[in-house]
């Protein structure tokens, strides 16, 4: 082994003990609401934070429950529209409510790895955000257990998915999706052939960009636009933390979740109807907080962008319903997953 | 006539009760084996009336499952009117009526169904063959694989082997086997199985091998297994889910194997289902599903990065596209320009070639034209200049980019994109290499390339001298090339599905 080598592995492991230690911290600030997790059945449990998600929320619970999830463990940041309340009822919801600053608790990820390590060492994790609806090779038929097992068969302890942005036909403020609906039948369209993926080295992650995102409001400086390379299923032990996001973890194995020999591994799509009516009011909220990545540049962008941008172009694709659309496009593989 | 079914368990005591029961239903005589190292609480009440019993440590592949397997036969060939006994796991799945089962075993009495190949044909993937038996494997390899490979490793090193007694003609086969009771019973009193079970104490998987070698030993073997168990590329079974129904229920196997436990799908559909309504069985199943698969992780994403796929690790030489396509090449942009808006012209079959309206009076032609005409364009998909400075606006599939501030950024991939997204047709576009020298250099290295040089010859030893070791196809042709030929050379050359008039 090279001394640069030994080098990069020592950093990452103070890093990694660093971010543990820093998660340990950062969850003084959380108070249970309602812990049932001791009740939790075995299978893979869900860690998403919320805030003032009220509308998603029934369909968010509904798809995750359906795919097979048997436990949610939410942090609620503050929400002040009733999602707290909400979620303190449902029997499979466990709530913890914190009004520290998400940006200071890393987006979160601060807050997703206590909980991971505390609640769910040697489970399946899945930590996605509220707009976030996982979807995977045959998800229609096969549930969750049935893709954790298949992946503990192949040896691997992750899986990664795209971040697939969704859209209406017409500019995000006049996408209405009525509470408890699928927000992907109100923004069913697609970016087919938009990306492009680099890789980094230190962390052995990939690092995708592109989507409609990139094309609307970071023309003049693409390099800037968001990651949308996730890795939201972990079969977590103590010893991991989430590093940037679920961009990339650590240990850094839990990246290797691409094939480096030309076949195509087991990968999902994270669909994120994010351009929903919802958007402007919350992108004048998260300018006022300045509480996302970057000091919320991303949202900045929006905002200089105007939210009536029309995503929509002739070439987009729309939904069909089928992963295999999203197969043959080369946005997921089922990695011979028969 | 009966039928005796063995069944090795250790989990999900509700999922293999619900199949013991329904065999035991239907008139076999069912054994459950469980692991002895497995709590038995609630298993007895799960399988009843199925017998249970739980002798061995019968873990993945040891001499544990063989050891099991012969108990239960033991106490199988206790019973009368005893024809067949069939080997299935806790995770096998009845996909027919027993009725039929004992209606084609009825008629083959005596006979067996088990495979059992010479072990030096190999068998599953695993490398070892031969050595399966021959090297003293003492470690787990589930469990203890980094020293299962170190204790290979050495023994190969100091050619430490062992002798395969009294000469076996060793087989080696699936582990899901129906062998008749005259088989059993002689394979049961031959005098050397002490020794041999024994001897397969230190062996790989010798539940795979031992059993099959000495049903090849004593038996008739009238055809494959009953049991459909299907391996992947690196070895691994097929594990059923609901989505394989279909491909089942067109099957004439009578189990199949392995059964997922959360396919409650199939379970229902196929636990006391009607069966197929006849006793044969020739081994019939249809994998089209499964290879298409295996293909679609290994080529279906040739050519293009992905959340799943990144083949070129650390080199950003990065070369790979996922189909042949066209380029032209020029210096000359308006010459481009025109010539591309002619093959576009071409492809729609509206072409203002002046030498193609001369020799458009055959017949042949004219006929060419009209089909054309009535179905759209067809052959490959012509794209001007798609890395000049400023890009036209046409758009491209799946919104790849024509900005050239998004366009360049990782333009190598874009262009890999392009051709990705529409490998169904075949591409082709226009390059002038001073504006993309980065492009050139990349295309002029991809053996899918069909790079026609349009400007001359002198011009085209010109631009290899500056692209040494290039892999793509070149070729000449002069400013006076028309766009008919150029398309019809390409509609050749990329498969696109023209025909030549």
């Amino acid at each position: 082994m090279r001394w640069g080598e030994v080098r990069t592995r020592l950093g990452l492991r103070w890093e990694r003990r660093h971010l543990q230690a820093r998660a340990l911290w950062r969850a003084r600030g959380l108070h249970a609401l309602a812990d049932r997790t001791r009740r939790m059945p075995p299978g893979a449990v869900l860690i998403a934070t919320i805030r003032n998600e009220a509308p998603r929320l029934d369909h968010f619970l509904a798809h995750y429950r359906r795919l097979g999830v048997v436990h949610f463990l939410i942090v609620d940041n503050g929400s002040t529209d009733g999602s707290a309340e909400h979620l303190a009822d449902e029997a499979d919801v466990s709530l913890w409510h914190t009004e520290s600053s998400y940006a200071r608790a890393r987006f979160g990820a601060d807050w997703a790895t206590w909980l991971a390590g505390r609640y769910c060492h040697g489970r399946w994790v899945l930590w996605v955000d509220a707009d976030e609806l996982l979807i995977y090779p045959h998800h229609l038929s096969r549930c969750l257990n049935a893709l954790t097992e298949h992946l503990a068969q192949k040896g691997r302890i992750s899986m990664g998915a795209l971040l697939l942005d969704l859209y209406g036909r017409q500019a995000a403020p006049l996408t209405h999706c009525p509470p408890g609906t699928d927000p992907t039948d109100v923004a069913p369209w697609f970016d087919a052939h938009n990306y492009v993926v680099d890789w980094n080295a230190r962390y052995d992650a990939l690092w995708v960009q592109g989507g409609p995102r990139m094309r609307a409001f970071f023309a003049d400086a693409p390099e800037a636009s968001p990651a949308l390379n996730k890795i939201p299923l972990v079969h977590w032990r103590r010893s991991f933390v989430f590093g940037s996001a679920t961009h990339r973890l650590l240990p850094r194995r839990l990246n290797r979740v691409y094939d480096r020999g030309g076949e195509s591994r087991l990968s999902g799509v994270l669909l994120h109807p994010k351009f929903l009516s919802t958007l402007g009011p919350k992108i004048s909220e998260e300018l006022a907080r300045r509480e996302h990545y970057c000091g919320g540049s991303e949202y900045r962008a929006y905002a200089a962008a105007g939210d009536r941008v029309a995503l929509w172009t002739p070439q987009s694709t729309q939904l069909a319903g089928d992963w295999r659309q999203l197969s043959a496009a080369g946005l997921m593989s089922a990695g011979g997953w028969a | 006539m009966t039928v005796g079914i063995v069944i090795l368990a250790h989990e999900h005591p509700s999922l293999v009760g619900a199949i013991a029961r329904s065999l035991a239903g239907q008139g076999a005589q069912v054994i459950v084996h469980l692991d002895r190292w497995v709590r038995r609480q609630g298993w007895a009440e799960a399988v009843a009336p199925a017998c249970l019993i739980s002798t061995r440590r019968s873990a993945w592949g040891t001499i544990g499952l063989v050891e099991a397997s012969l108990d239960a036969i033991r106490m199988l060939l206790a019973l009368p009117a005893l024809s067949h006994v069939c080997l299935l796991s806790g995770s096998c799945l009845p996909l027919r009526p027993l009725s039929e089962l004992t209606g084609f075993l009825s008629r083959h009495q005596g006979r067996d169904f088990v495979e059992a190949r010479p072990i030096a044909e190999g068998w599953g993937r695993d490398g070892l063959g031969l050595e399966r038996v021959t090297l003293r494997h003492p470690f787990a390899w589930k469990r203890h694989r980094w020293l299962f490979d170190r204790s290979v490793d050495l023994q190969r090193r100091f050619g430490i082997d062992r002798r395969v007694p009294f000469d076996l003609d060793l087989r080696i086969g699936s582990q899901w086997w129906c062998l008749s009771v005259p088989t059993l019973r002689s394979m049961l009193a031959d005098p050397d199985l002490p020794h041999l079970l024994r001897f397969f104490r230190l062996a790989w998987i010798p539940d795979e091998c031992l059993l099959q070698t000495l049903a090849s030993r004593h038996g008739r073997i009238a055809g494959p297994p009953l049991t459909f168990a299907h391996l992947d590329a690196e070895g691994q079974p097929l594990v059923l889910h609901d989505d394989h129904a279909e491909m089942l229920s067109w099957s004439d196997y009578f189990f199949a194997r392995k059964l997922s436990p959360w396919a409650t799908g199939l379970r229902m559909r196929f636990l006391d289902g009607p069966g197929l309504g006849h006793c044969e069985f020739r081994g019939q199943i249809d994998t089209a599903t499964l290879d298409a698969a295996a293909r679609e992780a290994k080529t279906a994403h040739t050519g293009v990065l992905t959340v799943g796929r990144h083949p070129h690790g650390t080199s950003t030489e990065w070369v790979e596209t996922a189909r042949p396509y066209g380029v032209l090449v020029s210096e000359d942009a308006a010459f481009l320009d025109r010539l591309t808006q002619d093959l576009v012209a071409e492809a729609a079959g509206a072409s203002s070639d002046p030498v193609r309206v001369a020799i458009g009076q055959g017949r042949a032609i004219r006929s060419f034209q009209a089909k054309r005409l009535s179905e759209g364009p067809r052959g490959p998909s012509i794209h001007g200049r798609l890395f000049a400075p400023d890009a036209p606006a046409t758009p491209l599939p799946g919104n790849l980019p024509t900005d050239p501030r998004l366009r360049d950024y990782r333009p190598e991939q874009r262009l890999a994109r392009l051709i990705f997204a529409e490998s169904a047709r075949g591409s082709v576009f226009a390059l002038r290499p001073s504006e993309a020298p980065h492009i050139t250099r990349l295309v002029l290295r991809d053996p899918n390339a069909r790079i026609v040089v349009l400007d001359g010859i002198a011009e085209a030893d010109a631009l290899l001298t500056r692209h040494r070791g290039h892999r793509a196809r070149v070729e000449t042709m002069g400013r006076s090339t028309n766009s008919e030929v150029l398309h019809r050379r390409f509609c050749n050359e990329l498969g696109g599905q023209e025909e030549t008039g």
